[in-house]
């Protein structure tokens, strides 16, 4: 069998099967049965600071079926994610420690304040994740709060808050 | 994402109400891998790390967006739609490909198609391929012929001495592909590429020297132009 280890970023995983942040990794029982079949990393769903989120309770999703009703394109107006940050944290910590050979990403959106990506970078870090993922791409909901794709789509401010970011933080 | 004509609305209905959403599976996959090949051969973000996301669904989908530049792949549609155990055909069927193709690791052939991107102009234009109809395959259904002939060029036949036969036009066909993709029967439609003899549709010799749009002599912008 060919070997599948990658090291993305100085991040080791045994293969290059991450789940992607979303309802599969938004806690630490989804993010466990996945590395039980395992895949070899998870970005945890992603967090914000503040009071939790809420979410619709009517439909979430729609899907486009082929003629075999295969599912061929999904669509969402969820959120990030909904459960309080300190819960988010301690399951991502007990994780980690539990299954320390699989990748572990934080995904990341407060406002766009240096004060909120500071205070928050410092709890995410004493997690022990692996590495952090900015959600500059979320296009619903959280776009209209001035985070995710409305920040995505303003190049020149993804960057210069990145570099921010590295600056003053990381 | 699709309207609800009972309640006319936009898909989901949140009591009365739709919104726009984030479209992801199968059908971003092609955007998703354009993106990451742009990344991949742009002079000023070459060999950035990249975690691709966008309708992995097989080993195949992360082979390809491997191949195309990528570190790792990330999955979401595919879990919430097979659930989490499809993560070992993933490991299985990739491990398998690399065992087949002698790639010991990940990056043995980690951005092997990044540097087979290019732009259309840099395309060899006398690279020529021709429809060939496989007739121990063909059930006769028709397809080809009606797509060819309404919608492409009128290269294949329907009927050859008062039979049903489907035959390519050598002189006529484009080497479109329309005709391969809508065959139902795997294979029985394949692409040749031609080498020897000459193109009876354009009366061009098969198998000149590469040869694309910037020196082409209709191309008011050549510098080989004579
Ligand atoms: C229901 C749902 C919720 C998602 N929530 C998030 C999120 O909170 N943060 C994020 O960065 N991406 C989120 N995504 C996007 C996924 O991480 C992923 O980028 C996207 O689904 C494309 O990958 P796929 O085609 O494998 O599904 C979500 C996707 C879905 C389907
Ligand atoms: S709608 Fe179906 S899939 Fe969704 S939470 Fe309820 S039972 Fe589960
Ligand atoms: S579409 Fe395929 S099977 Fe059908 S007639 Fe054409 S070649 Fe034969």
């Amino acid at each position: 069998m060919a070997d599948l280890r990658t090291n993305f970023l100085g991040i080791k995983s045994p293969n290059p099967f991450w789940l992607a942040s979303a309802p599969p990794t938004d806690k630490e029982y989804n993010v466990v049965r996945a590395f039980k079949a395992g895949w070899g990393g998870v970005v945890w769903k992603t967090l914000g600071d503040g009071d939790p989120i809420v979410n619709v309770s009517g439909p979430r999703y729609g899907a486009i079926h082929g003629p075999d009703r295969r599912l061929i394109g999904l669509n969402n107006i969820e959120l990030i994610t909904d459960r309080p940050l300190e819960v988010n944290l301690r399951e991502i910590k007990q994780v980690k420690k539990d299954w320390p050979d699989r990748a572990v990403v934080v995904s990341l959106m407060v406002p766009c304040e240096e004060e909120n990506w500071k205070a928050i970078l410092k709890q995410v870090e004493e997690t022990d994740c692996d590495g952090i993922e900015l959600n500059f791409g979320c296009p619903h909901g959280m776009s209209e709060r001035g985070m995710g794709s409305a920040v995505g789509q303003v190049p020149e401010y993804g960057v210069a808050h990145q570099y921010n970011l590295i600056n003053h933080v990381g | 994402m699709s309207v609800d004509l009972d309640q006319m609305s936009p898909w989901p209905v949140v009591d009365g109400q739709g919104t726009h959403g984030g479209y992801c599976g199968p059908a971003v996959k092609p955007i998703a891998l354009n993106m990451v090949a742009e990344i991949a051969r742009d002079r000023e973000t070459h060999g950035l790390p990249i975690s691709a996301i966008g309708g992995v669904t097989t080993w195949k989908d992360a082979a390809e967006f491997i191949a195309m530049g990528a570190g790792t792949v990330q999955v979401c549609t595919a879990a919430m739609t097979y659930g989490f155990k499809i993560v070992e055909e993933m490991i299985s069927g990739l491990s398998q490909f690399m065992d087949e193709k002698g790639y010991r690791t990940i990056e043995d052939f980690k951005g092997r198609a990044v540097s087979k991107v290019t732009d259309w102009q840099y395309l060899n234009l006398n690279y020529v391929v021709k429809a060939s109809i496989d007739q121990d395959l063909c059930i006769s259904c028709g397809r080809c012929h009606q797509v060819c002939e309404d919608t492409s060029h009128q290269a294949i036949t329907n009927q050859v001495n008062g039979q049903r036969k489907f035959i390519v036009k050598e002189e006529e066909c484009v080497g479109c592909n329309l005709c391969a993709m809508v065959c139902p029967v795997e294979s029985c439609i394949t692409m040749v590429p031609q080498t020897k003899g000459t193109d009876p549709r354009t009366g061009y010799e098969y198998g000149r020297p590469y040869a694309n749009w910037t020196t082409h002599p209709n191309n008011p912008a050549s510098k080989a132009a004579e």
